[in-house]
């Protein structure tokens, strides 16, 4: 089975459409939690 | 333990053997026992995959880590949800295309039999190995705490998990995985809400996090600079989190077989990668979590006299030593610096700065104290390191009937989660990349299906001896599982680096530049264990990696020339 792009459904990317939004998702919740936890250290240290 | 913990500790285990064995029903082949005919969807892939994960020790471990050394330990994650897209993107297409049981079949077919052969030996060794102590780890700390007797707490640990791991293969283990880490979850929140509650007066969340800070317990993001220059043997930063981290990592979660062998489980690619993402953004918040456990166990304890040393085992033999006399008087101090402690926290919030800068001294001649003490058990033949013993001392003290029972089934819990998924991929690899590969006989199915099952069995047995064996060795094992996955890891991600990124690169090449670099992995390890150099473990991930690549690259430009001359 194929969707209209042409990618096999087994592997066609949920939510966002492609696989390349999601790792750039990861990368910025990361970045996110980096910057979340720099408050944190500078807020209670 | 009181009637109502022992009510909810054979309660829960109970229900676990129960659900493991219910939920065994399988096809009676390889592909069902070791790959649960591929049906899994993304959300138990998750699970399963954090479950095999966090083992006792994650849990027991983590809260003690943040007590003593503060929250930096966290930036180990960090290299995770890098590794996952890196995995998502070369890994799981390779394998899930190729219908793989083991992730070394895949090495054979890319480059040759011996390298696929040394590959599926570097993971049994560590990983057989790994698993011993990762029995034996969570049971020496309970037998210490409850008394119980270490041979029958290995035992109990790392048999009664056999019961549906050799039934049910990895559908049993994957259900049960899930089960039991929401019982975990849910054990550890309830375990955060009970130390808060249990601060005095005026002292909420927020309190606790501050003064845990102020005496230097939030140190979430550390760089490893000192004096304008980076310490190398610094263990935990965020360099040696993101790039170390990144590679062990990587290496974990995309060739060794316990974590391969849950995303193999899955429906279909989609369901694999859904699972690994999802488990890079989760985990550094349940992480982080854990060790927040840890700094609020520590601010209780500013309040509450803490005990001289967490190892109440250690703690009387020195009682009864010629020490004693010391430790009678180190005990004096501490009581003394408890008394000065309260009376500057009775100063908090009104004169905060004042209260701070008076418990920051305090402290200090705390940490003293302790070395001091951990001097003498060290002395007295015993190990100073009471990491490990924190929470739980704090758990048995401190916490009501029943939820202690339950923070005690955690940790057969979680410690059967990791193990069962271990023996699975033992098994799975043993099968797979030995027994069928190397066996003339063509077998049928349900003989297959009853051969891997005794394997199973087979590393179960193997596993609690190495257990047992290890019982006599003291408590610095619990170190060496993670330092002995260092050791392998980086060797066996380079073989993989080389064999997705350098078509060129073929068998021999990278067989050799595996063994030597293998060997100076070790010889880098002994270095900075005998202190000629100064190298912190997470670095040799990235080290053997690169080797790999590095030697392989070098032995097959020398190949072609070798091949024209002759």
């Amino acid at each position: 089975m194929h969707n209209r792009n042409n990618i096999p459904d087994e592997d066609r990317a949920p939510l966002l459409g492609s696989w390349t939004r999601w790792y750039v998702l990861m990368i910025v919740v990361l970045l996110l939690l980096i910057a979340c936890f720099y408050w944190i250290t500078k807020n209670y240290s | 333990m009181k009637s109502l913990d022992w009510f909810v500790l054979i309660i829960t285990l109970a229900a676990i053997i129960l659900y493991g064995v219910y939920k065994s029903r399988t096809t009676r082949d390889l592909d069902g026992y070791f790959l649960s005919n591929r049906s899994m969807p993304w959300y138990l892939i998750l699970l399963s995959i954090m479950g095999t994960q966090a083992s006792a020790i994650t849990f027991l471990a983590a809260p003690g880590q943040a007590y003593t050394d503060g929250m930096r330990f966290i930036q180990y994650y960090f290299g995770l949800p890098l590794a996952a897209i890196v995995i998502c993107i070369s890994f799981v297409p390779v394998f899930s295309r190729l219908k793989v049981f083991t992730a070394y079949e895949y090495l054979e077919q890319r480059f040759d039999l011996k390298t696929r052969t040394l590959t599926s030996f570097l993971f049994l060794l560590q990983r057989g190995l790994s698993t011993g102590i990762s029995i034996y780890a969570p049971s020496i700390i309970l037998s210490v705490l409850l008394g119980w007797n270490i041979y029958l707490t290995n035992l109990f640990m790392g048999g009664l998990l056999i019961i549906y791991t050799v039934t049910g293969g990895a559908r049993a283990v994957a259900y049960t995985q899930t089960f039991q880490f929401l019982i975990i979850i849910g054990a550890m929140f309830t375990a955060g809400y009970f130390i808060v509650k249990d601060l005095p007066p005026g002292i909420g969340f927020s309190d606790a996090l501050l003064v845990g800070g102020k005496l230097g317990k939030m140190n979430v993001i550390t760089t490893g600079f000192k004096d304008g220059r980076f310490d190398w043997g610094e263990r935990y930063n965020i360099f040696s989190g993101v790039i170390g981290g990144f590679f062990l990592l990587l290496s974990y979660f995309g060739t060794d077989q316990s974590q391969v062998g849950r995303y193999l489980t899955a429906r279909n690619l989609t369901e694999s990668r859904l699972g690994l993402l999802m488990n890079g953004i989760v985990k550094v918040p349940m992480q982080f979590f854990i060790l927040l456990i840890g700094v609020l166990v520590f601010t209780f304890y500013q309040f509450n006299k803490a005990p001289a040393f967490f190892n109440e085992l250690e703690l009387k033999r020195l009682e009864q030593s010629v020490y004693s006399d010391s430790l009678h008087h180190l005990k004096q101090e501490l009581q003394s610096i408890q008394q000065r402690k309260e009376a500057a926290l009775a100063l908090y919030p009104g004169q905060q700065e004042t209260a701070f800068q008076q418990l920051r001294v305090l402290q200090k001649e705390t940490d003293a104290v302790r070395v001091q003490i951990k001097g003498l058990v060290k002395n007295n033949g015993g190990a100073d390191n009471d990491t490990n013993y924190i929470f739980l001392h704090f758990v048995v003290d401190y916490l009501p009937a029943g939820l202690v029972g339950l923070i005690i089934a955690i940790i057969f819990l979680a410690s059967w989660g990791s193990i069962a998924a271990a023996l699975n991929s033992l098994a799975s690899s043993t099968v797979i990349d030995f027994h069928k590969r190397f066996s003339a006989k063509k077998y049928p199915e349900e003989k297959e299906y009853r051969i891997s099952k005794n394997y199973t069995l087979l590393w179960g047995l193997f596993c609690i001896a190495v257990a047992m064996f290890v019982s006599n060795w003291g408590n610095s094992l619990i170190e060496v599982v993670n330092v002995l996955g260092s050791l392998f890891y980086g060797t066996i991600l380079g073989i993989f680096l080389v064999a997705f990124y350098c078509k060129r690169i073929k068998g021999n090449a990278v067989f050799w530049a595996a063994l030597i670099a293998e060997l100076i992995v070790v010889l880098l390890f002994f270095l900075n264990e005998y202190k000629v150099i100064a190298l912190g473990f997470l670095w040799l991930n990235a080290i053997g990696a690169l080797l790999v690549w590095g030697i392989s690259f070098l032995l097959q430009l020398r190949t072609p020339l070798q091949t024209a001359r002759n």
